[in-house]
């Protein structure tokens, strides 16, 4: 994090591993002081109420301090990048940022914790040049115990009992993204299939059921212009081989769209482009509107599946 | 039923550009070619969307910029009856506005002249 010296140039990307309450509110209270009495703008984004015990913590100073909810703007792991943390940045690139950010907590579903490893990879990547620190508090009394193991594969550095030690496992993060791509389940047998000619074909199919499943109208909105970006994508780059494969997984609709391509950029659809660009939103939007998205790719081509959580009273239908 | 080409009118002054179709990576050169015909006009220019269903990220993002680039010629875009999907995309990308100037008319018998201010 921010040191005193202010020596670190570049991105000081951290896990701050706790316990308890106490052990996280002096971690992270602690840093956040010492932002502010640096001039540095701080984002607090954490999981439901705990942005509260932060606030409480700082007294007076919190209100120098952005709060969001992790929750809800970190639903898919995939957006924190682009949607939570990409602005903030920007917004003030004269300085050092200091960020506090929780992706990863006890009842995120096997996928999304995944995809929470996965966006910890990129983050690395994403803001390798900026000025910024982000802590990444990790609550070890409810995760899992390999969370520990995923937090060194994806932080240079970890802060624990009070003090900084650098990682033991610290992996490239296109290694973290391959091995999470090759833990993916297979697409179940019971998912149905289009070969699909124009995007429109893809996106009237997924619509329909969709909307048979019990998606809202303003889900459906989601849902069409996600299948779109994707299928748009395919269209532009590749040249055979488009599919939709769609099934239910709990409480979730799944919509998976295969092509012959690859795509070569790990950072595709988590750094929206400057605002004059005509293009390069697509995946960015996918991350933007869906629950969850994972991508699946290489030189045998691509697989994107799209997460559209169903409202509580359609759940267990289909 | 699959569209790959989309029908476009121009009408009257103030000018008026009437799409019916879907607006996606088929179409999406087609819809562009007809938004540069509005470049230069100083007026209210009204884009009826009214038959458009749906429109992907990419051609709203044309219409963004088209709508600044009128604004910045002494013009403005009006858009009319749009899908959900822009408004969807516009209100995801271009939140707090980011500079779009962009107008957004529902009205069910819309005329351009009625727009002017």
């Amino acid at each position: 994090m921010s040191d005193a010296d202010g020596v670190h140039a570049g991105l000081v990307h951290e896990a701050m591993l706790y316990r308890d309450d106490a052990e996280f509110i002096s971690g992270v209270v602690g840093q956040i002081r010492a932002a502010l009495d640096a001039d540095q703008p701080v984002l607090v984004e954490l999981p439901g109420g705990r942005g509260d015990l932060v606030r409480d913590a700082l007294g007076t100073d919190a209100q120098r301090v952005r709060f969001g909810d992790m929750a809800e703007d970190g639903r898919n792991p995939g957006r924190i990048i682009p949607g939570v943390m990409h602005d903030f940045v920007v917004g003030h690139l004269d300085r050092r940022v200091v960020i506090v950010a929780e992706s990863t907590w006890a009842t995120r579903s096997a996928p999304e914790y995944a995809a929470c490893v996965e966006h910890e990879a990129l983050t690395n990547l994403a803001f390798a040049e900026q000025q910024v620190s982000i802590l990444c508090p990790y609550n070890l009394t409810d995760l899992p115990e390999h969370a520990v193991a995923d937090a060194e594969r994806t932080h240079p550095t970890l802060w624990q009992h009070g003090a900084r030690r650098a990682s033991t496992a610290y992996t490239e993060p296109h290694a973290v993204v391959d091995s999470i791509a090759a833990l993916q389940p297979p697409t179940p047998a019971r998912a149905r299939r289009l070969d699909y000619a124009s995007v429109s074909q893809a996106r009237h199919a997924a619509t329909e059921w969709g909307r048979r499943a019990g998606l809202t109208e303003d889900r459906l909105t989601d849902l069409i212009i996600a299948v779109s970006e994707v299928g748009g994508n395919s269209v532009a780059h590749t040249s055979h081989g488009r599919s939709l494969l769609w099934w239910q997984n709990d409480d979730s609709l799944v919509y998976e769209m295969r092509d012959g391509g690859h795509i070569q950029d790990l950072l595709a659809g988590r750094v929206p482009p400057p605002l004059e660009a005509e293009s390069g939103r697509g995946l960015l939007m996918v991350n933007l509107l869906c629950d969850l998205v994972q991508v699946k790719t290489g030189p045998s081509g691509t697989a994107i599946r799209l997460w559209m959580t169903l409202p509580a009273q359609a759940q267990g239908q289909v | 039923m699959p569209t790959d080409e989309l029908t476009i009118s121009f009408l009257g002054d103030p000018v008026r550009v009437v799409i019916v179709g879907e607006i996606d990576v088929d179409t999406r050169e087609q819809f562009k070619a007809a938004l540069a015909r509005t470049f230069g006009s100083d007026g209210d220019t009204v884009l009826d969307l009214s038959g458009v269903p749906f429109m992907d990220t990419h051609s709203v993002t044309s219409v963004v910029h088209c709508a600044n680039r009128l604004f910045a010629e002494g013009g403005r875009l009006i858009v009319h009856r749009p899908p959900p999907s822009l408004r969807r995309i516009f209100e995801v990308l271009w939140g707090g506005d980011g500079g779009a100037r962009l107008y957004i008319s529902e009205k069910q018998e819309e005329r351009g002249e009625h727009e002017r201010r």
